[in-house]
């Protein structure tokens, strides 16, 4: 049952939101994805008392494990990959004290040799924008 | 007529420039309250801002001596992908080659310019009375924004007389 709602979510949030950006890592042919964008939350930050300001462009995306395929099969995301949308692109960087990405739904699933393993059907990436690069 | 304060800090800035000589992108400025996007930053920025000013000391019945403060502060972006190595989104070696880019270009010639009134004095009446790195680096903004952040705090003196 909790696998099945995990799938269920996953599939739903990626059918029915997802957006096609290209996820690019260094050293790999960068693919063409679909993401779901989430939450975005410009902060700004006081740099020596104030007197210099930064604003930044935090924001996250939810991405099914199983599209983040580089051609040898799937892996997992990892601090340094950048997403293009629209213009934009967003590098994964850890934040706020939470590592770059994590699963977001987990679920055990036990085989037929009777181990058992803990399934990710879908991933969160924390991102920063970060000035388009090539 | 601009305070002196204003005046301290603009020669600073003009001293720095001359020394950095800043070709876009970077950026040399007095500003008193910027604010950078991380996504359009790149280059060096150096900005030179005004601390604090107080009567320090009296030399004599009628005459002080005045202290001037200002900062120069320095962003550099790592504009590279950031590194998945568990040392950090920023190697060490860049960390390293921008502290020693503050030390050589910053630092060293504040601290050893306008010390002694026969090498010249800033705006020809200030004496370096004092300059410390108070900010080597920013360890979260390094870590979150790959943004490498160091101030630079300076102080001149003068003698002004009263009344």
């Amino acid at each position: 049952m909790l696998q099945q709602a995990a799938e269920w979510l996953a599939a739903t949030l990626h059918d029915n939101e997802g957006v096609d950006v290209t996820y690019t890592r260094a050293g790999e042919t960068p693919i063409t994805i679909t993401v779901v964008p989430g939450r975005v939350r410009p902060e700004r930050f006081a740099l020596a008392d104030g007197r210099v300001n930064l604003e930044t462009e935090p924001a996250d995306f939810l991405v099914k494990a199983e599209v983040l395929d580089f051609g040898s099969g799937p892996v997992e995301p990892q601090t340094g990959d950048r997403i293009t949308l629209a213009g934009r692109m967003y590098e994964l960087l850890p934040r706020d004290g939470e590592p770059s990405w994590r699963p977001l739904t987990q679920y055990p699933e036990t085989l037929a040799d009777g181990t058992t393993v803990v399934r990710c059907p879908m991933f969160r990436l924390r991102t920063i924008r970060v000035k388009v690069t090539p | 007529m601009a305070a002196r304060i204003t005046e301290v800090c603009a020669g600073v800035l003009g001293f720095l420039e001359a020394i950095i000589s800043p070709a876009p992108p970077d950026v040399a400025e007095a500003a008193y309250v910027p604010t950078d996007h991380l996504e359009t930053v790149d280059g060096k920025r150096v900005r030179v801002v005004p601390g604090s000013y107080a009567d320090a000391e009296r030399l004599a019945r009628r005459r002080m001596q005045r202290e001037y403060k200002c900062a120069a502060i320095v962003e550099i972006p790592y504009t590279s992908a950031a590194s998945p190595a568990s040392s950090g989104a920023v190697p060490p070696e860049w960390v390293d080659q921008q502290i020693a880019w503050v030390e050589a270009n910053v630092f060293d010639p504040l601290n050893e310019s306008f010390v002694h009134a026969e090498d010249g004095l800033l705006l020809g009446s200030l004496t370096c009375w004092g300059c410390e790195v108070t900010l080597v680096y920013d360890p979260i903004r390094l870590a979150e924004e790959k943004l490498f952040v160091s101030i630079v705090e300076t102080s001149y003196r003068e003698s002004v007389s009263e009344g």
